[in-house]
């Protein structure tokens, strides 16, 4: 294993900065029982339909259409022994990978052209690029497959046909990649000139289609054994082509023929268009093209992406350590130190340390709350400091500070109904001593407990003033919803904070919590830094997020949450303003929000709405949980304030709402302040209230 | 023509003035330009300079409109893209009696947007221009030291320089991208994240401006190590040219890539100016001596806005010689 100092093995978290040769080493995957689940059986690598592969920023998109490309299914075959087209063959198909963004497509547009000209030279660069692209391995499996030079020189006059105006024939596929990487150069030349000369004379030799669809034909044709055989054009970064340039390419998967067709990479936000130059017509989704929504599908597998992720950290592992046992994923899991959380913990103890129980801060806040109340009657029936005293002592259980933390999560529910509470602190007190008694006995104190135990840590250690705790590879898998960069950065982030305080991660001892905490931290300001890309939605969205994480930061640490574990709401879209609902999608193509599969059933009506979270990744930022339980339905109104960037005041009426509602004394309606009232009016109240 | 063992772009002068020295009593042109914004620097320079004919030139994405606007001969240009931009203005500065062959013209750069500033020197070299001086002022310092944010508005994405774009090689397996680096790390973040998968050097103004704007320029390059692909900071992947000085900056790109040549070369070469305006120049002087026609191109982060107020202060003006061709 790595010693202390050394290359943290997380340092990569991007598939483009790694190696061809890495790409291949640290690919892993997962396999369940049907082994459709696998993720290369997901991308079909070898089937004739295209596919957009699409997710999120870190979804892996990049490792998985590399590591089916030709020159890692090279490193593969030599691994295995396999000769060139022996081990095609077996794959059935060649992968042709290459980003749009190689072809700088900025440079096609403007310099007092027209768009038209634009389009039509456009088509020709990248008729030239992927040409070249099959060419290039072309040559080489004309090599491995030990042509003799007349049947090269047939091969190469098929290609010469493919050209509408002929180039010199050619007797080797070497020659013919030099011919059209000139073609190439000479266009690159007149599209860099064209503002300076005023004119774009363009001889455009080849149409649309006939030499990236030909030459994989004439391959297949010359070579017996590449029949059967798909030559697989790898798109990536989708995102970078303007839409009229995605409209190209939506043509040529359209048009695309045998034995050539495409995988399309790109991030959801970045397609801007389905449909072709084909007479209008729009891709359509199962009969043009297959989609693979890569983050979706590893977010919804459950625990195959857990699986996926304590492999991909195995494997950098393994790698770090020379082939050591860093796969062995009982053990990573052990090296990450996490606190004891059982109700009856000593962690609890060392949490709210005080002997005398009226000292401790959950309960010098609810003396403050009830002193405040008493004199304006919002405390029912309590009137003396008797009465205070003895409710305090129902509440409190020395020992268990968590368990009096219950108490007063039930105590204030029925403080909020208005019900006396000395009766209710007397009653509570029962239901606590029978879960003392019998502790795994069905109770409803039992659930609550189950169900808000980690809010009600977070607010102890927010109240004695302690660091929240973000801990545990499971943490980390959780909070990376289906983003294996995510997952790499929160353990290379984790790692460096080990690492500079002495730790010898993954080599003795435990990753310590204050690590994991300021990993976590730092994996999440990495996320809400680098998601937005260039354009006018980002600030929006971030303007947005930050304001429901606000709300529900409130709601976590308010006397009274309702939901527990609440990052998640649910919304009628239809009713929500146009901006909003904008905002909506964006925020949730770029992985801000997390669609919760299957949208979920309004408590009031039968009307369908969507169900969000905020990503898990941005937890850390607002001390909010890593595991979702409770849905709040939030109204158009409450969407529109948040989502809004113009209904600042809006949204803080709407804080002031939840705070009043969320917070002892509970303040009725009929007391609370003008704006507030104005905020409930319109609907901004938060309806599960 | 490039020897061997001589820094090729030695050839060319430059002088530097203090503000008060009366620099611009021994120096007259027929055309002066430069580009409006709110700097005191600018403004100062402008009054100082001595021309038969001085303009100021307007970049819209400033937004700077009627009063904010100077009261001296301007051109608005109203074209979009740097390059219509850039020959609207020559354009119009012909019909002004400018001359290519024989008119003495001064750009004081500082104000210039960059891409416009890269098109600009592009346009006169093409349109035969043999000679022309380049003048850039020095600011006393950056308003917010280490988080100037330069652009103001919405990145606008990433692409080559009209005037800048080589040749594409489709084999990208190792590309080169040249960061001049400045303080705005969302310009940076967006031009490696452009290019992703190239290996990326971080050229550095040092000696920097002012004393302390070297150590400002590296801590915002850590705010986006990640994307730089450089989470331990290697030496390897950094290299310095003097903020003030484009033809040591020009020299330093010139050995930078001729060692990356020798040594592995690169499938396609990117240089992105970031930093100051004369060293944006310099990456100007290396891509015409050394890189036209070739896989080698300047991208940009282009911005919808720009702040026009960054600096305060003047401390030293530049004069640098331009002359075409740069290697007869």
């Amino acid at each position: 294993m790595a010693e202390t100092g050394a290359v943290n093995p997380f340092n990569i978290t991007k598939a483009n900065d790694l190696t061809d040769p890495e790409v291949e080493s640290l690919w892993v995957d997962v396999r369940g029982e049907d082994s459709d689940a696998a993720l290369i059986a997901s991308v079909k690598p070898a089937s004739p339909m295209p596919m957009f592969v699409l997710g999120g920023k870190g979804s892996g998109k990049t490792h998985l259409l590399r590591y089916c490309s030709y020159t890692i299914q090279k490193i593969r075959y030599a691994k295995t022994g396999l000769g060139l087209l022996e081990g095609i063959q077996r794959d059935r198909y060649i992968g042709l990978y290459s980003q749009c963004g190689d072809l700088n497509p900025g440079r096609f547009a403007g310099k007092r052209q027209d768009e038209e000209v634009w389009r039509e030279v456009f088509a020709y660069c990248v008729e030239l690029w992927l040409a070249q692209q099959a060419l290039a391995v072309g040559k080489q499996l004309v090599a491995d497959a030990g042509l003799t030079p007349q049947a090269e020189r047939a091969l190469c006059a098929n290609i010469r046909d493919l050209f509408d105006k002929m180039p010199a024939q050619a007797a080797t596929v070497a020659d013919c990649l030099i011919q059209v990487r000139q073609l190439q150069r000479n266009l690159d030349y007149l599209v860099g000139n064209a503002i300076f000369s005023g004119e774009l004379p363009v001889d455009v030799q080849a149409t649309r289609g006939r030499l990236m669809f030909g030459i994989p034909a004439a391959l297949a044709k010359a070579i017996p054994a590449l029949r059967g055989v798909n030559f697989v054009y790898q798109l990536d970064q989708f995102e970078d082509l303007t839409l009229s340039q995605q409209q190209h390419i939506n043509t040529l998967v359209r048009e695309r023929r045998a034995p050539a067709t495409f995988k399309v990479g790109g991030r959801q936000f970045g397609i801007k268009t389905h449909a072709t130059f084909s007479d209008g017509e729009v891709n359509l989704k199962d009969s043009e093209y297959e989609e693979l929504r890569l983050d979706e599908r590893l977010r919804n597998s459950g625990t195959l992406y857990k699986e996926l992720a304590k492999r991909l950290a195995g494997r950098r592992l393994s790698q770090a350590s020379a082939g050591d046992a860093g796969e062995d994923r009982a053990n990573l899991a052990a090296w990450f130190d996490q606190p004891d959380i059982r109700w009856n913990s000593d962690y609890f103890r060392e949490i709210s340390p005080e002997d005398v129980v009226q000292e401790r801060a959950h309960f010098l806040r609810l003396i403050d709350q009830l002193h405040a109340a008493m004199p304006v009657g919002l405390a029912p029936q309590t009137r003396s400091e008797r009465t205070l005293r003895r409710i305090v002592e129902a509440l409190s259980v020395p020992d268990f500070p968590l368990l009096e933390k219950v108490n007063l999560l039930l105590f204030y529910q029925d403080w909020a109904r208005r019900r006396p509470l000395l009766d209710a602190a007397t009653r509570i007190a029962c239901q606590c001593a029978a879960f003392l008694a019998e502790p795994e006995a069905k109770s409803q104190y039992r659930t609550k407990l189950g169900h808000f135990k980690a809010d009600l840590m977070a607010q102890m250690l927010r109240e004695n003033r302690e660091k929240q705790v973000y801990a545990g590879v499971g943490t980390f898998v959780r909070m990376s919803e289906g983003l294996p960069r995510a997952f790499i950065t929160l353990l290379k982030q984790t790692y460096d904070w080990s690492a500079l305080q002495r730790e010898q991660p993954f080599v003795t001892g435990r990753i310590s919590l204050e690590a994991q905490r300021r990993g976590a931290i730092a994996g999440s300001d990495w996320f809400y830094n680098s998601m937005t890309k260039a354009g006018a939605d980002g600030p929006k969205i971030l303007g947005a997020v930050d304001r429901l994480g606000q709300l529900f930061r409130l709601h976590r640490f308010s006397d009274k949450p309702i939901e527990s574990s609440l990052i998640g709401f649910s919304v009628k879209e239809r009713d929500a303003s146009h901006e909003a609902r904008q905002i909506l999608q964006v925020a949730t193509s770029r992985s801000f929000l997390v669609d919760i599969f299957g949208g979920q059933r309004d408590r009031n009506s039968a009307d369908t709405t969507t169900k969000l979270q905020l990503n898990r990744m941005l937890a850390p930022r607002w001390d909010l949980p890593t595991a979702r339980r409770g849905i709040v339905p939030l109204s158009s109104q409450a969407i529109d304030a948040i989502f809004c960037q113009d209904q600042g005041r809006a949204f803080e009426a709407l804080k002031r709402e939840w705070d009043a509602k969320l917070n002892a004394p509970f303040r009725p309606a009929g007391k609370r302040s003008g704006d507030d009232e104005a905020a409930t009016r319109s609907g901004g109240q938060p309806v599960f209230l | 023509m490039l020897i061997p063992g001589v820094d090729p772009y030695s050839i060319f002068r430059k002088r530097c003035f203090a503000p008060d020295s009366g620099w611009a009593a021994g120096e007259q042109w027929d055309f002066f330009l430069s580009a409006y914004n709110a700097s005191e620097r600018v403004r100062t320079v402008y009054s100082q300079a001595r021309a038969d004919k001085k303009y100021w030139v307007i970049h819209p994405e400033y937004r700077l409109i009627g009063d904010a606007l100077p009261p001296e001969p301007k051109f608005e240009p109203s074209a979009n893209g740097e390059d219509e931009f850039v020959i609207d203005l020559v354009n119009q500065l012909i019909l002004n009696g400018y001359d290519p062959q024989s008119s003495s013209l001064c750009i004081d750069i500082t104000g210039m947007l960059r891409p416009h500033l890269l098109f600009l020197v592009r346009a006169l070299q093409k349109q035969g221009v043999s000679r022309f001086d380049a003048l850039y002022s020095e600011p006393a310092y950056y308003r917010q030291k280490a988080a100037t944010a330069f652009s103001a508005g919405m990145f606008s994405g990433v692409r080559q320089v009209a005037g800048y774009e080589g040749i594409s090689n489709i084999d990208t397996s190792s590309d080169l991208l040249i960061i001049g680096m400045g303080f705005d790390a969302q310009q940076t973040k967006e031009v490696a994240e452009d290019k992703d998968k190239a290996h990326k050097i971080q050229l550095f103004g040092l000696p920097s401006l002012r004393a302390d704007m070297y150590q400002q320029s590296v801590l915002r390059s850590r705010e986006v190590a990640d994307w730089l692909g450089d989470p331990s900071f290697a030496p390897a992947n950094r290299a310095a040219a003097p903020a003030n000085d484009p033809f040591v900056t020009a020299n330093i790109l010139s050995e930078l890539v001729a060692e990356r040549e020798a040594r592995h070369p690169p499938t396609n070469i990117y240089l992105s100016p970031l930093g100051t305006k004369a060293q944006a120049l310099g990456f100007a002087l290396f891509y015409i001596g050394e890189c036209v026609g070739k896989n080698r191109s300047i991208i940009f982060p282009f911005s919808t806005e720009y702040s026009p107020k960054t600096t305060k202060g003047l401390s030293r003006i530049w004069l640098y010689g331009i002359e075409f061709p740069i290697f007869p």
